[in-house]
């Protein structure tokens, strides 16, 4: 996701600066929408916070209710259907468990 | 540091024969182009180890080498975030979800989808909006990879620049259709990782390592402390806290990402067959994990070389950060694997947004208008006829309009923030679409329309949320809003008929016997 990373950074921070540049109609309308939405978005805000200390095991768990999903709510002949090749080594569920063991590791190890 | 880096006799040589050997191999892969379908979806011959290396090079331009190494150095590693959280889980899903629905239902485009779901006109909308997408993505690369990377670099001329890209990309992707492309990919991603690696190893030689590196970033004082930190707390002001990372990048961005991409989807369509398709997307995630160690360690690793090696402490423009690491550390030939890395990665994307968006003009806009103009679809020759022109057509006018383009950075901004703002309220009613049967046509458009202009809300807001650059935290509740409005709007206007939905429902294109014989004669046909 390279490229959406950067267009997505840039863009959105020229937006804002666009923004910034102009009157303040767009400022005020910012403001109004930060009156009206705040009451919504400051307890999830809070919430967040709070789970700062678990966000490690938050995405670790993101990945392996992936890999469950795969391996044990998908069925067998549905996740590996028409693979050309006879022999148990091509089994995706297997391979999606390998696919995702690298990120997983990162977000173990760097966190 | 000096402005240009110098090319011994040795590195151009390297960076000629590897152009005019992937020239050949494109021009030999035009044999097995008879009809439309060798053209647009390579016969569906492509084996999954092709499909996945195909995917990850499409996705890594050559600018990103730059920026992401920049970003990187200026950031640190929480830049990685879009190659780990923001591609695994997304291509697992799309994997089993969206490869084989798209396979089974024979549809070729995210426009022609929506088509059938809802209809023509939100066909013909959705692919102006990818084509015109695609097209500036076009004339941008061709631009920034000449003017940023080729230009800054190496002083070679922008104009010569663009148009050897546009001769050798152009000839292949007009000859070989996405067969040429896809083998031509996996070439690439060879040298790109060859170059990626070498740069990574002679960087951590540099510094002594990983340990060392951490040591003495750490020691530069405490605005670095974060830069190790990969999941940033929710609070912090930058673009990246842990749960804008997870929820708007892993769950909500990535999945419309992966799924929605025409560069992607296009790739699994041409598989030999379904397992081939899904394992193609798996692969693709597993190689996808190793790219920040290629292009943002590098990044990293000039916080310590730089000052090192040329005595300059204060920090230089973070986009300047990986050439000059490739200036410092890498010796003649290691220099020209390096730019044929870079040159691997601009093509890879050029070629790949071509075919792209040729596909989406040929099946959503023209055969469209075809289809109203002559009462009839085009058939397979005039498909890959019409297929070739705009090939050409669209090669020379993104080169034509890439010093225009490239230089209007309000076109650029506009563009991709209208396009970003759609991804949230996009993959709800696509989603919805697909997986709910009760959803509805006013339920869809509601959903769309009031979602963007909630997107467009929220990115005006300054308050709501701690990021100064809250473009994750939009797209995950902007997603939210639109599931939730959809499934009221659907609810309270009266169902689809069953004819209607019959054959684009998920549960049903996946377990129905009967439908899947019908789509099967549909596809055949």
């Amino acid at each position: 996701m390279n490229a959406l990373t950067y267009f997505m950074t840039v863009s959105l921070s020229a937006a804002e600066e666009t923004a910034a540049s102009a009157p303040g109609l767009y400022e005020r309308f910012g403001a109004l929408v930060d009156r009206i939405f705040m009451p919504v978005f400051e307890p999830t805000n809070v919430l967040f916070a709070w789970l700062d200390p678990w966000a490690q095991w938050i995405t670790a768990v993101y990945f392996l209710a992936t890999w469950i999903w795969v391996a044990f709510i998908l069925k067998k002949e549905y996740v590996n259907l028409s693979c050309p090749y006879k022999t148990r080594l091509v089994d995706l569920r297997f391979w999606t468990l390998v696919a995702m063991a690298p990120t997983l590791f990162v977000y173990l190890y760097f966190t | 540091m000096q402005e240009h880096i110098s090319l011994q006799g040795i590195d151009v040589f390297i960076i000629f024969t590897y152009l005019i050997g992937v020239f050949i191999l494109g021009i030999f892969f035009a044999r097995y182009v008879k009809n439309a379908g060798d053209f647009f979806i390579a016969g569906k011959a492509l084996p999954f180890w092709a499909i996945g290396m195909s995917i990850v090079v499409s996705d890594i331009g050559a600018m990103d080498f730059v920026a992401v190494g920049g970003s990187a150095y200026t950031h640190g590693i929480s830049v990685a975030n879009f190659d780990w959280i923001g591609s695994m889980p997304a291509m697992v899903f799309a994997a089993f979800v969206f490869v084989p629905y798209f396979w089974r239902a024979g549809v070729f485009t995210i426009p022609e989808f929506l088509g059938r779901r809802y209809n023509t006109a939100v066909q013909v909308i959705h692919g102006c909006i990818w084509a015109i997408f695609l097209f500036t993505m076009l004339s941008l690369m061709l631009y920034m990879a000449a003017d940023n990377i080729m230009h800054t670099i190496l002083g070679w001329e922008v104009n010569r620049t663009i148009w050897l890209m546009v001769f050798i990309t152009g000839i292949y992707t007009f000859l070989g259709g996405l067969s040429a492309i896809v083998m031509v990919d996996t070439v690439q991603l060879i040298m790109m990782f060859v170059g990626g690696i070498a740069l990574l190893w002679l960087s951590m030689w540099q510094v002594g390592g990983w340990g060392a590196l951490q040591e003495q970033v750490l020691a530069m004082g405490p605005e670095y402390n974060e830069h190790f930190t990969i999941l940033l707390p929710h609070n912090t002001t930058g673009p990246y806290p842990w749960t804008g990372v997870v929820f708007g990048l892993g769950i909500v961005l990535s999945i419309a990402y992966m799924s929605g991409n025409q560069a992607v989807v296009q790739r699994t369509l041409g598989a030999r067959s379904e397992w081939d398709a899904k394992a193609g997307m798996l692969f693709g995630g597993f190689l996808k994990a190793f790219i920040p160690l290629m292009v943002a360690l590098p990044g990293l690793a000039a916080l310590v070389v730089i000052p090192q090696m040329t005595g300059i402490t204060e920090l230089i423009d973070g986009d300047r950060a990986v050439p000059a690491m490739i200036g410092l550390l890498l010796p003649p030939g290691l220099r020209g694997l390096m730019f044929v890395a870079l040159f691997a990665a601009l093509m890879s994307s050029v070629d790949s947004n071509l075919n792209s968006t040729t596909t989406i003009w040929v099946t959503d806009i023209w055969g469209r208008a075809w289809y109203w103009i002559k009462g009839r679809n085009m058939d397979e020759r005039e498909a890959l006829i019409v297929g070739r022109i705009f090939t050409i057509v669209l090669i020379v006018s993104a080169a034509l309009m890439a010093r225009y383009i490239g230089r209007q950075e309000s076109i650029y901004v506009f563009i991709q923030t209208a396009l970003s703002l759609f991804q949230g309220p996009t993959l709800a009613i696509l989603l919805l679409g697909i997986m709910w049967r009760r959803t509805t046509q006013w339920g869809g458009l509601v959903g769309l329309v009031v979602g963007v202009a909630f997107c467009f809300m929220l990115n005006a807001s300054t308050q709501l949320f701690p990021s100064d650059n809250p473009f994750l935290f939009v797209a995950w509740w902007s997603f939210i809003f639109t599931l939730i409005l959809t499934v009221i709007v659907s609810l309270l206007t009266p169902p689809e008929p069953e004819e209607k939905i019959r054959s684009l429902v998920w549960a049903q294109v996946i377990q129905d016997e009967t439908i899947q014989d019908t789509l099967n004669e549909r596809v055949s046909e």
